[in-house]
């Protein structure tokens, strides 16, 4: 085999195995597109049965009528979820439905928090978020969550400092300590991702120089190229 | 790219981004707007109303709130009125007074907030039939605390959270402290999240 | 690729343009780019040893 026609069989190969590991991660992303489908409607559910439990009616003397956070959490929760569903749907596998998956599931996690009373316990559906986001194996979603807890303490920490850190006039750099710890999490979780990354384009490797051990054996030209 | 993609252009994709960030956005908007939405403000008598028969203290502050028996957002009220008391060296005569308007039945003593109250150490808990107290205190809103001083005069009429349903620190709760410390506050007065008591009206006002 | 070959060979040798040999240690061989790799196997140009004895080319790339 000549040298040209051996780099071509050597592109031809590695064009197959790139498109076979691509294939793979894609089928990564649209199954955890479906996960989060499952998830997302869930929480959704679930939060309307806390607003039913926690408080169902609202109360003007005697007379009751549906509170507040039963319609927030049916229809705010229902409208967060939508493009979410919408995109899982039409658009499957894509990185813009990646980071609109992203940023419901964290507008869930502040809708929870304020059906809640800004409750501490149901803080932690934000680090459970950025985990199960996490299962895309792509850094940048967790990028774009982040940047929603950030908007949303930067918001809320101008004009509600109370519902952000508990305390009427928090100390100017108590955003950090909360920044902290997020930071640390989205550090993990995207060294996790790299790294499963890397591993993945590893086994492929083996298995492309195998198939060019193979080929040689059989002593046949590329069907195709890419 | 997955194979499975439905025809939807991207204007129409487009166009549901931009409807989903209007709705979501508006969403958020409305319940802020809804949480930090004080209820009436309460207009009590200057000093304490001689018809009233809960008994005041008359050799420390007394604080009385009113609150809905029924009423969630009270339940971060009564939360917010143990941490009060915990915070204070010299703690006033406490009643929680659970309005009961006419016509309603047992069941309407027998709720989570009203043992929730009685679970508060140092404070009494008491019935308040046919709106009564709460009209002679001209209180409106579930959660309204009103702190008179040993003397009968009042010191301070507002709520002790941020917003409804809502714990942690308010400025309601940070007067209060400093009353009770022997500070003056910056204020006399604050917001009062929680449902309407349905007294009978002495006056409509916000705060 | 490195806990594979950690396993299988310990020194890899691939024979340069000019009859010449390169030597390389796993860690190294794996940091090649893809294609150098692929048409060195394709033109027989690698020979792989575990501990000074040559392994063949069939071991050497099995994964575990």
């Amino acid at each position: 085999m000549s040298k040209v026609q051996t780099d071509r069989t050597a592109d031809a190969i590695v064009a197959r195995a790139n498109a076979r590991f691509d294939k793979w991660l894609d089928e990564r992303h649209v199954a955890t597109d479906r996960f989060f489908a499952w998830l997302l409607a869930g929480q959704w559910l679930f939060g309307i049965a806390l607003a039913l439990t926690i408080s169902p009616h609202a109360w003007s003397g005697k007379v009751e009528s549906i509170h507040a956070h039963v319609w927030l959490a049916t229809l705010l929760g229902g409208a967060i979820i939508s493009l979410p569903l919408l995109l899982i749907a039409v658009r499957p596998g894509r990185g813009m439905t990646r980071h609109v998956v992203a940023l419901g599931q964290m507008l869930i996690s502040a809708l929870l928090i304020h059906l809640t009373g800004g409750r501490i316990e149901t803080h932690f559906h934000v680090f459970v978020s950025l985990a199960f986001l996490a299962f895309y194996l792509d850094w940048r979603v967790l990028v774009t969550a982040t940047l929603v807890v950030v908007a949303d303490h930067l918001l809320l920490g101008l004009f509600l400092p109370e519902s952000v850190y508990g305390v009427a006039n928090p100390e100017w750099w108590r955003f950090l300590e909360h920044a902290f710890w997020v930071l640390f999490l989205i550090s993990v979780l995207v060294y996790g991702c790299a790294s499963t990354i890397k591993t993945w384009v590893g086994f492929a490797q083996e298995v492309v120089m195998l198939e060019a051990l193979a080929e040689r054996q059989l002593d046949t030209a590329p069907s195709e190229g890419a | 790219m997955s194979a499975r993609c439905l025809p939807w252009s991207r204007l129409g994709l487009g166009l549901a981004a931009v409807l989903w960030v209007l709705g979501v956005g508006g969403g958020f908007a409305g319940m802020i707007v809804y949480k930090t939405t004080p209820g009436l403000a309460a207009a009590p008598p200057a000093t304490w109303p001689d018809a009233s028969r809960i008994e005041p203290a008359h050799d420390r502050s007394t604080l009385v709130m009113f609150a809905h028996p029924k009423c969630t957002c009270t339940r971060a009220s009564l939360h917010e009125l143990g941490e009060l008391l915990a915070r204070v060296d010299k703690p006033p005569r406490v009643v929680v007074a659970f309005v009961l308007p006419d016509g309603t039945g047992d069941d309407w003593r027998d709720t989570d907030l009203w043992q929730s109250a009685e679970a508060i150490p140092g404070v009494s808990v008491v019935a308040d039939r046919g709106s009564r107290e709460a009209n002679l205190f001209a209180s409106r809103t579930s959660g309204t605390a009103l702190l008179y001083d040993a003397a009968g005069r009042l010191a301070f009429a507002g709520g002790i959270t941020s917003m409804r349903g809502h714990e942690g620190d308010s400025a309601g709760q940070e007067r209060m402290v400093a009353l009770l410390s022997g500070h003056a506050p910056d204020r006399a007065t604050s917001s009062v999240f929680g449902c309407d008591l349905g007294a009978e009206p002495k006056e409509k006002s916000h705060e | 690729m490195t806990r594979v070959a950690a396993t299988k060979y310990d020194q890899v040798s691939i024979r340069v343009d000019g009859g010449g040999e390169r030597k390389m240690g796993p860690s190294e061989f794996a940091a090649l780019p893809i294609n150098e790799r692929v048409s060195a196997v394709l033109q027989k140009r690698l020979k792989f040893y575990l501990r000074g004895v040559e392994v063949s080319e069939r071991e050497a790339l099995k994964p575990d």
